[in-house]
């Protein structure tokens, strides 16, 4: 039987008399892909920013249980670096790099959690922390391989062209070695080449870890995602395999408004 | 060994003599105003300078050897230093790390060698440089405090005064001598330091300024006014001196030995400082000045990191304030005020944020060179004023500019 990774219980965020997510319920299997779409101002972004801790949800479990662990706890309270460590990753929308730093330094500062040596090994110490750099620069360029941007190592990131800064986004998530990887419109501003690019990563990727993603590109989305979650106003409308999806009366109301469902 | 070096070490020597002349080859007695004239310095300096700008020469021209080479065989680059020559900055690149490393390594031995030897030049000469000293620890503390976590600290002085106040009251009202005191003045400003950072951790930006200033500004008054502690505004005097292996050594001596102690303090910080920056303490940190929310993502615990880059600020500073309560030999409240906290971030901003040897160059233009200047003491602000005003139009980052480490 397959785990459930992460499981939305009843989530409601709500800002002031704003319900930007009510009462949503979501789970995501070992294995899968996930995408969870719908109009601007949907709470899609809401949803994540719960998940991993950047907002506490006004009610609601979000109960995940690794793969390791295999027992569901709720992390609803938890802090965003908390979260990072139990196996949960994010990238973002409005793409959030560490500018001034390199493209290596930015994967590495993701693969921090996982560094044993202390403040008193960094002052005094030698080889160990040396040897935990080494291999932490050699799992580094492993990630930036993923997706294809290694030959940028020693770039600023600022200095990134900006379908390379999204990718470094997802090698940053991976470092935190997750076993769900949540992607927030990877997607947004890429060129087709680029998209197309970025379905092949996650098509490699899934081999290895579970991806919650929320895109605008439905090709994409049709094309990658196992199931597909959607909301509108705050609310899970809909919920089914891709076909299902594209059928459903709910859905296209909410993209194209009443007159063509 | 070719002609040209020996015309750039004669050059070299007489340029050096020349600038130097003024600092160390006229003594002004300020006593009767008579003027001593040592020219026998500025020769032995051009002497000096003339056989460093050959080593130098020697060091940095050696030819275009092979990346993988000088990487294989260590061996043969140290033959290589002295077998070649010509183009410094491309070889730099070419030989790549290694060669960095050690270029970097003798780079520092020529300029601290001079630096040993500096009590040499007489009293006066080595006070300017030990305040110089304490204000490059100060620096240093902000470059990590701001430079590199990206925290405004407008009361750096606050720290400062810690440091100094514990050790001159251990010693005055417990009489605890110099290393205890010092160990001791470090650990209460490491406290502070936390302690501080508890509420401020959660500020940003001015919010987080202001906070600290405030508090460099409470600092300075609980001193002025707990008068039976403290001794308020007059401060206090005959801090107590280190003793050399319990000697006490007189004054000429014994402000050498200061010297000496801030010389080994600011290298010793500086060691630390650049090994936890090369580290993945140091990469938080800057990850945290980038993006706090992103490197929490990340699994950066913000509140811990942030308490220990305000720890470790405050240990600088406080260290500072040791340094300076022993080589002044006095301290009192208006040695911690607000101008106090502002020359470092000069400093740093000058110098360049969150780089080592730009917060050397910028204490030494901002606290060293005013020294020499006093003729023009009335314009000091303006300069100063002018001088960042200048800098932010053209070198906004900085005279030194950060460049990143390339792990490999």
């Amino acid at each position: 039987m397959s785990t459930r990774l992460l499981e939305l219980q009843e989530l409601s965020m709500y800002f002031g008399g704003i319900h930007a997510v009510d009462s949503v319920n979501l789970h995501i299997e070992e294995n899968e892909v996930i995408a969870l779409i719908g109009p601007n101002g949907a709470g899609k972004t809401t949803v994540f920013n719960c998940t991993t801790g950047m907002y506490t949800p006004t009610t609601g479990k979000v109960m995940i249980s690794s793969p390791n662990v295999r027992k569901q706890e709720d992390i609803a309270d938890c802090r965003p670096d908390v979260i990072a460590k139990k196996g949960l990753a994010r990238t973002f929308q409005n793409i959030r790099l560490f500018l001034e730093m390199t493209t290596l330094e930015n994967v590495m500062v993701a693969y921090h959690i996982h560094l044993k040596s202390t403040i008193w090994d960094v002052l005094f110490g030698g080889s160990k922390v040396r040897k935990e750099e080494s291999h932490m620069v050699k799992k580094a360029y492993e990630y930036m391989g993923m997706v294809g941007i290694a030959k940028y190592a020693h770039e600023l990131s600022k200095n990134l062209p900006y379908g390379v800064q999204r990718k470094l986004e997802i090698a940053r998530a991976l470092a935190t070695k997750p076993f769900l990887l949540l992607l927030d419109e990877p997607a947004a501003g890429m060129n087709p080449k680029e998209t197309e690019e970025l379905r092949n990563i996650i098509i490699s990727l899934r081999k290895q870890v579970s991806i919650f993603l929320i895109e605008h590109d439905m090709s994409l989305v049709m094309t990658l995602a196992d199931r597909v979650y959607v909301m509108d106003h705050g609310k899970m409308i809909a919920h089914g395999r891709p076909e299902e999806i594209k059928q459903n009366p709910e859905v296209i109301r909410a993209y194209l408004g009443g007159d063509y469902a | 060994m070719n002609r040209n070096s020996i015309h750039t070490a004669i050059f070299t020597a007489i340029w050096f003599a020349l600038i130097t002349f003024i600092i160390v080859g006229v003594q002004v007695n300020t006593i009767d105003g008579s003027m001593q004239w040592h020219p026998g310095r500025a020769v032995f300096i051009a002497i000096v300078s003339f056989l460093l700008s050959l080593l130098w020469q020697r060091v940095f021209t050696v030819q275009d050897i092979d990346l993988t080479e000088a990487k294989n065989a260590r061996n043969t680059f140290w033959i290589g230093y002295f077998t070649h020559g010509k183009n410094i900055f491309r070889k730099i690149r070419t030989v790549g790390i290694e060669a960095k490393k050690k270029h970097k390594t003798v780079l520092l031995l020529i300029i601290s060698i001079p630096l040993l030897f500096l009590p040499l030049l007489g009293l006066y000469q080595t006070k300017v440089i030990t305040s110089v000293l304490v204000f490059m620890l100060l620096a240093l503390s902000l470059n990590v405090v701001v430079g590199l976590g990206g925290m405004l600290n407008l009361g750096v002085a606050s720290f400062f005064a810690v440091g100094a106040y514990t050790y001159a009251l251990l010693n005055y009202h417990y009489h605890v001598g110099f290393l205890i005191g010092f160990i001791a003045a470090a650990l209460v400003s490491l406290i502070t330091g936390v302690l501080v950072a508890l509420p401020v951790i959660r500020l940003k930006g001015d919010y987080l300024a202001i906070v600290t200033l405030a508090f460099g500004e409470i600092v300075r008054i609980v001193l002025e006014n707990w008068s039976s502690f403290t001794f308020g505004p007059s401060g206090i005097s005959n801090v107590v001196r280190p003793k050399f292996f319990g000697m006490t050594l007189n004054l000429q001596h014994v402000t050498g030995y200061i010297y000496y102690i801030a010389f080994i303090v600011v290298v010793l910080a500086m060691f630390f400082i650049n090994r936890l920056e090369h580290s993945h303490y140091g990469r938080s940190w800057e990850a945290i000045r980038e993006d706090g929310l992103a490197s929490q993502a990340m699994g950066v615990d913000l509140a811990k990191t942030k308490m220990l880059i305000f720890a470790i600020g405050a240990l600088l500073a406080g260290v500072a304030g040791v340094v300076l309560a022993i080589s002044t030999g006095y301290i009192n409240p208006k040695s911690f005020t607000f101008w106090q906290s502002i020359i470092p971030l000069c400093i740093i901003v000058l110098g360049g944020m969150g780089t080592m040897s730009g917060v050397l160059l910028g204490a030494i233009i901002l606290v060293w060179l005013p020294e020499y200047l006093r003729v023009f003491s009335d314009y000091r602000f303006l300069v100063f004023g002018i001088i960042l005003v200048v800098m932010m139009i053209f070198r906004p980052d900085g005279l030194i500019r950060k460049t990143r480490k390339e792990y490999q």
